[in-house]
């Protein structure tokens, strides 16, 4: 294992996945079908070869957004996880989630595509108030926390806890 | 489905359209999340939503799935193509609806941040990204493009993408 493997999965840990070493590119799309895909202002992904990455736990969900490609997510607790194309030169490519790597913060975009379809707030974020997680989440409440999401890290043993409410 | 005689202000659903809300009274506000479960929920830097009286809101096409999240609040998504829908803290009345689901989402921008602290260092300053005006697909690619999602409107129950595209 090099020290570039990076690892990542979903929010409930149904799906893990590694990669080796280097990522090909990591992007911003803003397009329409990016937000929506996310239910956000855009996505982030990172690109790398096929031969450079496997899935280590489970399999994720796809459905075809376009005639292009996949959209993979997790069928346990949704995460957008990945895209992979179905037809052309880029098949032989996996497109994983930023967010979805452990080590997020290592995942930095170097480009962002679509501009026509940008959110114009997204310019405002810098400046936009920012107020206490305590003021949205009772803090009777916010001290009773306990996360059910995957650690940032492999785990030996690890159960998802199920859908449903 | 039950139609509600209300007249929706805001509409959204997910990317394949087997799941469609309405929304009944224009929220009030719109807020960026930072921390690092809506991080995971969405697979980006933070997550953008709306917050909604459950008396203003309801599922007019299809049934989310729901993960509980924490043991304080749940989230919702389509199960069939995965589009983040909601967060919806217990007990709080309120579910907050992700924007980019929206049909129309600069109708309601976020005002406000929570947890700069786990903000992710890029998304402070990604008006210094480099950008172009489109998706980087080459031109044979982007001839075969055929989008299947849903439109950014109501349509009726059963709608299925047409054969020569999805609008």
């Amino acid at each position: 294992m090099t020290t570039d493997h990076k690892t990542g999965g979903c929010q409930c840990g149904a799906l893990r996945f590694a990669t080796q070493a280097p990522l090909e590119s990591v992007y911003v799309c803003h397009c329409r079908m990016c937000q929506k895909s996310v239910g956000g202002p855009f996505a982030v992904f990172a690109k790398l070869p096929l031969i450079r990455f496997r899935w280590t736990v489970g399999r994720p969900a796809e459905w075809a957004s376009s005639s292009l490609g996949f959209r993979q997510f997790c069928a346990a607790c949704g995460t957008p996880i990945g895209y992979r194309y179905r037809i052309g030169e880029e098949t032989e490519h996996q497109y994983l989630t930023g967010g979805a790597f452990d080590d997020f913060q290592s995942i930095v975009p170097t480009v962002q595509m679509g501009l026509e379809s940008k959110c114009h707030w997204l310019d405002d974020l810098p400046r936009m108030p920012v107020h206490d997680l305590g003021d949205n989440v009772p803090g009777t409440i916010f001290n009773t926390l306990t996360s059910y999401q995957h650690p940032d890290r492999e785990v030996s043993q690890w159960t998802p806890r199920p859908p449903g409410a | 489905m039950i139609k509600d005689s209300r007249n929706a202000v805001l509409t959204g659903g997910c990317q394949c359209g087997a799941i469609r809300y309405a929304i009944y009274a224009m929220p009030t506000e719109g807020y960026v999340c930072h921390c690092r479960m809506c991080q995971k929920a969405v697979g980006g830097p933070f997550l953008t939503v709306a917050p909604v009286a459950l008396a203003d809101f309801a599922w007019t096409r299809g049934t989310p799935k729901i993960y509980r999240s924490s043991n304080i609040a749940v989230r919702d998504f389509c199960g069939d193509c995965g589009t983040p829908l909601s967060y919806r803290g217990d007990n709080s009345g309120r579910i907050n609806v992700t924007l980019g689901s929206l049909d129309h989402p600069e109708l309601r921008p976020p005002t406000l941040q929570y947890d700069l602290d786990a903000r992710i260092a890029w998304a402070g300053h990604m008006d210094s990204l480099p950008g172009q005006h489109d998706a980087g697909l080459t031109s044979e690619v982007e001839a075969r493009l055929v989008s299947l999602q849903h439109p950014d409107r109501e349509t009726p129950d059963g709608w299925r993408p047409s054969e020569g595209g999805a609008n």
